[in-house]
This record gives structure tokens, C-alpha cells and sequence, in this order.
């Protein structure tokens, strides 16, 4: 990869469980554990996993919704965990984020104007007239009109309030836009439609995503690259085409099976995953999945296996794989 | 939810109707007080004291011969003043700081609601007491003593919902666009907390001119001549006997307002609730 433009490496958020009257700490859910990725410039990177496994905590701790407890985070080189207040509000404009459920993320009592104008306002972006004309523009551009500026959020359908949340998101012209599950609060019907939205937007102002979801069927319609995630860790990344017809990781095969086809006739092995999703607080030593595992190894128990590419840019972290290819 | 929605709501709850029609009956009358009164609210009149309700004087006259039904018409511009500026005093100072707790959590939040504890161990009206008597004993002293004590009240009720506020995602995308912590609290969190606030308003202006009524009755309020329902019944009790009317009218006059801010209170909080929303 050439122009790498955000590059994770060892991101660790753990929060703190406590008791008592002093809040003494007890232990840590570690929500993420050593995620390590890298996006190039355009390009869509999803990020696939269950509920739980960190996917939405990986994103707000980029964006420094919430902080780090370790790991670094380059955004074109420079350091996301480092900066200033001075810094970060400049970082605030290259890296937005677009929610999942349309009708949280919008603010019941502002307008569509308001909204829309309120990164324009925090960053100083146009003023009066100007501000008008910019906001109708980004209203346009996400397939809005000029007639919903003056209404409030509970006027509209869940698909037109997440086109409002992306104009908003691009109302600061941002380099890279996090889209955590933004299409899973909507109809079938919706989701397509929103699905196009994205992608004519980063054709015409060349933006990269991090898609975060779990629908695997929209992931593999709009990801260049996955990433796959179980509890707090990346466990296989690869190119989209590559994921799907060579899966490694016995956790990705799992969510593969999990796809419905639409052909009745069709014969479909269906991998059950059986066993427990380990507690966050409290993980086994070794590979974190070895509880829930098909082809558990006696070496799974005892070493947690490192993320390594295994050619083509297809990164696991499996013994698995190694010991076979032994 | 538009206050038209709110108003079709409240529309249908009679109590809540009837409740309105009080509240707004009494702010008339303060508006208007001297328009509607008969009488001087201060003429004295010894020689005539304690006269019973007549023609002219629908209510009677007091220990001093005064005309009660002025002295109450007038005594509404008071009550509701203070119902008023306490809750202005109680919301202004526990808005903000339930708002603070509630949004930084941790030690900020542990420190306002350790201080908050404390108001809350003392009685509310025990305390209002303590602070009359150090402040000195006047009504301006009296509305700042149930103004602070109101305080807990609305920095218990801002810093619960504040909690469920900050998480929700309208005030993340804030945070992620670059909003101050200090612009999240008053652009998001606080217009998003006026519902509850009003109808905590509402039933605190109750309370407050119960608590007004209370102080005055223990001549820690409105001090003599000036015509506070509080004041009028306890200057009025040792007449109970010969004379009941001058208990009875500023009695019923100050539970009638109540009952009414209290009808209004529940009937705004009914209508505000999207849940209710049919």
C-alpha cells in the first residue's frame, strides 16, 4: 500500500470495572485489545464482527470520542493520540463519523439547517448568505431538498434522517468518514439506496470509509478490504474477493456460512459456532476463540497467535494455518 | 414535539385544564390587582375588625378591619412572585451544576453530589429557617432561603437525564465535529432537558409559595403590613374562634393555587412524555 492514510497499530481501550465506595478497581473490560490496521487513501475498509467485539469502540477511539489506554493511531503521518486541543480540532475536520441509528444522532429539537450548519459554525466555515448556499448545496448532494432546511429530525423517514447525519458529516469536508453500521437501522429496501449514496460520494470527492458492520452481504457490495474482528482483536484481514473465497480464519468461515443465499435448492453447509464467547474481563490464555473453535490445537491454549501475512496481503492470526502449512 | 402537540395533549386531560384555567385565573388577578381590588389593601380600620363577609366587603374584614378580599388580591402579586424568583434562583444555580455532574462524571460528580447529600440531610424547611435567620428576616431573604433550598431538587433531576444524554449519539457527532464540552452542554443537553425542567418548574412554584406561606406564618417572610396569604393566616389564627373568615379565606386561597400549579404540573408532564403520544 502506497498512500497509507490512517495506520492502527496496538490500539488497547480497556474500561475500568469498579467498587465500592472508593471505586476501586477490580478488573477491565477489555473492549479492544491490540487492533492494528491500515487504510489507503480511498479505499473502503470494513469491519466485520459481532456485537461486542469492539468494532464501534475501535472507531470512537480514533476519532478521540473516547481516550486510548494504548497504541498509536497515524493519520498521515501524524500521531491521532498526541495532539493538542489546537491539533484536534483540526483533525475534526479530517475525520467524521456517521452513526448507526438515524434516530439517536440527530438532535430532536434543531432544525435541519441547524444541524447541518453546526460543524460550518464550530469551525468557522462560510458565513451568512455564503453558509445558506453551502448547506443547500450539501443537502442537495445527499438527495435532499431546500424545502426540508426548516423542519426538525421527526418530520422525516429513518433514510432521509441518515441522509441528513451524511451532510452533516460532510458538511467539513472530511478525508476520511467512519460509517458505524449506518445502514442497519434501515429497511432492505433503504439500505441500497444509502448504499449508492456512499459510494457516488466517494467517487466524486474521493473519500475513504471504514465501514463498520455486520451484515456481511452490504460489506462485501462496498469493501475494497475487511477486517475481521472477535473480541477486541483483529483476527483475519484480506481483500474483499480474497475473504470471500478463501476464508482462513475458522471464526470468518463461520460468519461466511452465516450468509443466506437466496436459492432454496442450494446446498449450504451451515457452521455452527458451539460454546461460549469467553467474558472480556476474564479471557483465556492463548487464542481468544479457542472456546468456540472447531479445530482447536493444543498450541491454542497456550500462545495467543499473532496477526501475520500469509501472501497476497491476507493477514491471519490463527496457528491453524501454520501448523498445517508446516 | 411541537407545543402544539403538547397543547392537543393537555387538551384532553380535564384536571390538567382546570389546572390551567386556576393558574391563569391567578396570574390575572396579580396582573390586574389594582384594577380588581375593591378596597386599600392597608386602609385600617379598627372600630369595624373582624366584620363578617358582606355586600361590601364580600370577603370581610380583618383583625384591623382591612378588606381580606384585597388584601388576598393583592397578596397573589406576592405569592406568585416568589413561586417565581425561587424557582429562577433554584433552577439557575441547579441546572447548571446537575448539568456539570452529570456530563464529566467521575470526581466532578462525585464532589456536587456529596455537597447535594448534605443540603438533602437537612429538612428543606428547617434549613430555609437557618437561612432566614442568618440572612436576616425579610421576604427578599425569604425567596433566596427557598430558592437555595430548591437547588437539590433540580440538580438531582438535571444530572440524570444529563447522564442519559451524553451518551446518546446527537451529542457524540457534537463531540466528534468539534463542539466545546461548555457549547455541547447548552446547545444539546440543556434545550434537551427543558420538558422535564417544566414540569419540575411547575410543581416547584408549588411548592415554593407553600414553603413562602410557611415562613411567613412563622414571621420569618413577609413582614406586617403587607398583604401575604402566609402572613394574613397566621396573623389571623387568634381570631379562629370570633372570626373565622380571616383564616379561612387566605387557607382556601393559597391550597386552591396549589392545587392548581399541582394539576398543571401533572397534566404537563403527561403531555410532554412522547410516550403518551397516541
Amino acid at each position: 500500500m502506497s498512500d497509507v492514510l490512517l495506520a492502527v497499530t496496538g490500539l488497547k481501550k480497556y474500561f475500568p470495572l469498579k467498587k465500592g465506595l472508593l471505586g476501586k478497581t477490580y478488573g477491565h473490560v477489555k473492549a479492544v485489545d491490540g487492533v492494528s490496521f491500515a487504510v489507503a487513501k480511498g479505499e473502503t475498509l470494513g469491519i466485520v464482527g459481532e456485537s461486542g467485539c469492539g468494532k464501534s469502540t475501535t472507531a470512537r477511539v480514533i476519532l478521540r470520542l473516547i481516550e486510548p489506554t494504548a497504541g498509536e493511531a497515524l493519520l498521515g503521518g501524524r500521531d491521532i493520540f498526541a495532539m493538542d486541543a489546537r491539533e484536534l480540532r483540526q483533525l475534526r475536520r479530517r475525520m467524521q463519523i456517521v452513526f448507526q441509528d438515524p434516530f439517536a444522532s440527530l438532535d430532536p429539537r434543531m432544525t435541519v439547517a441547524d444541524i447541518v450548519a453546526e460543524p460550518l459554525r464550530v469551525h468557522g466555515i462560510a458565513a451568512g448568505t455564503e453558509r445558506r448556499e453551502l448547506i443547500r448545496d450539501l443537502l442537495r448532494t445527499v438527495g435532499l431538498s431546500d424545502a426540508h432546511m426548516g423542519r426538525h429530525p421527526h418530520e422525516f423517514s429513518g433514510g432521509q434522517r441518515q441522509r441528513i447525519g451524511i451532510a452533516r458529516a460532510l458538511s467539513v469536508k472530511p478525508e476520511l468518514l467512519f460509517l458505524d453500521e449506518p445502514v442497519s437501522a434501515l429497511d432492505v429496501s433503504i439500505q441500497s439506496q444509502i448504499v449508492n449514496l456512499f459510494q457516488d460520494l466517494q467517487q466524486r470527492y474521493g473519500l475513504t470509509y471504514i465501514f463498520i458492520a455486520h451484515d456481511l452481504a452490504v460489506v462485501k457490495h462496498i469493501c475494497d478490504r475487511i477486517a475481521v474482528m472477535y473480541l477486541g482483536r483483529v483476527v483475519e484481514t484480506a481483500a474483499t474477493a480474497e475473504l470471500f473465497t478463501r476464508p482462513l480464519h475458522p471464526y470468518t468461515q463461520a460468519l461466511l456460512s452465516a450468509i443466506p443465499v437466496p436459492d432454496p435448492d442450494a446446498a449450504q453447509e451451515r457452521i455452527l459456532l458451539a460454546g461460549d464467547v469467553p467474558n472480556p474481563v476474564d479471557l483465556p490464555p492463548g487464542c481468544r476463540f479457542q472456546t468456540r473453535c472447531r479445530f482447536k490445537l493444543p498450541v491454542c491454549a497456550a500462545a495467543e497467535p499473532e496477526l501475520t501475512d500469509v501472501g497476497n496481503g491476507h493477514c491471519l492470526a490463527c496457528h491453524l494455518h501454520r501448523v498445517s502449512s508446516n | 414535539m411541537t407545543w402544539i402537540a403538547v397543547w392537543r395533549q393537555l387538551k384532553r386531560n380535564r384536571l390538567a385544564l382546570l389546572g390551567l384555567v386556576i393558574v391563569a385565573f391567578f396570574i390575572a388577578v396579580a396582573l390586574f390587582a389594582p384594577l380588581l381590588a375593591p378596597h386599600d389593601p392597608l386602609a385600617q380600620s379598627i372600630a369595624r375588625a373582624g366584620e363578617t363577609p358582606s355586600a361590601q366587603h364580600l370577603l370581610g374584614r380583618d383583625e384591623l378591619g382591612r378588606d381580606v378580599l384585597s388584601r388576598l388580591i393583592y397578596g397573589a402579586r406576592i405569592s406568585l412572585t416568589v413561586g417565581l424568583i425561587t424557582v429562577v434562583i433554584g433552577a439557575g444555580i441547579g441546572v447548571p451544576l446537575g448539568a456539570i455532574s452529570g456530563y464529566f462524571g467521575g470526581r466532578t460528580d462525585l464532589v456536587i453530589q456529596r455537597l447535594i447529600d448534605i443540603m438533602l440531610a437537612f429538612p428543606a424547611m428547617l434549613l430555609a429557617i437557618v437561612l432566614v435567620s442568618t440572612l436576616g428576616v425579610n421576604l427578599e431573604n425569604a425567596m433566596i432561603a427557598i430558592g437555595v433550598v430548591s437547588i437539590p431538587v433540580y440538580a438531582r433531576l438535571v444530572r440524570g437525564t444529563t447522564l442519559v444524554l451524553r451518551d446518546i449519539e446527537y451529542v457524540q457527532a457534537a463531540r466528534a465535529i468539534g463542539l466545546s464540552n461548555a457549547g455541547i452542554i447548552v446547545r444539546h443537553i440543556i434545550p434537551n432537558l427543558l420538558s422535564p425542567l417544566i414540569v419540575q418548574s411547575t410543581l416547584q412554584i408549588a411548592t415554593a409559595i407553600l414553603w413562602a406561606a410557611g415562613l411567613s406564618f412563622l414571621g420569618l417572610g413577609a413582614q406586617a403590613p403587607t398583604p401575604e396569604w402566609g402572613a394574613m393566616l397566621s396573623s389571623g389564627r387568634t381570631f379562629i374562634r370570633n372570626a373565622p373568615h380571616i383564616v379561612t379565606f387566605p387557607g382556601l386561597t393559597i391550597m386552591i393555587t396549589v392545587l392548581g400549579l399541582n394539576l398543571l404540573g401533572d397534566g404537563l408532564r403527561d403531555a410532554l412524555d412522547p410516550r403518551m403520544k397516541l
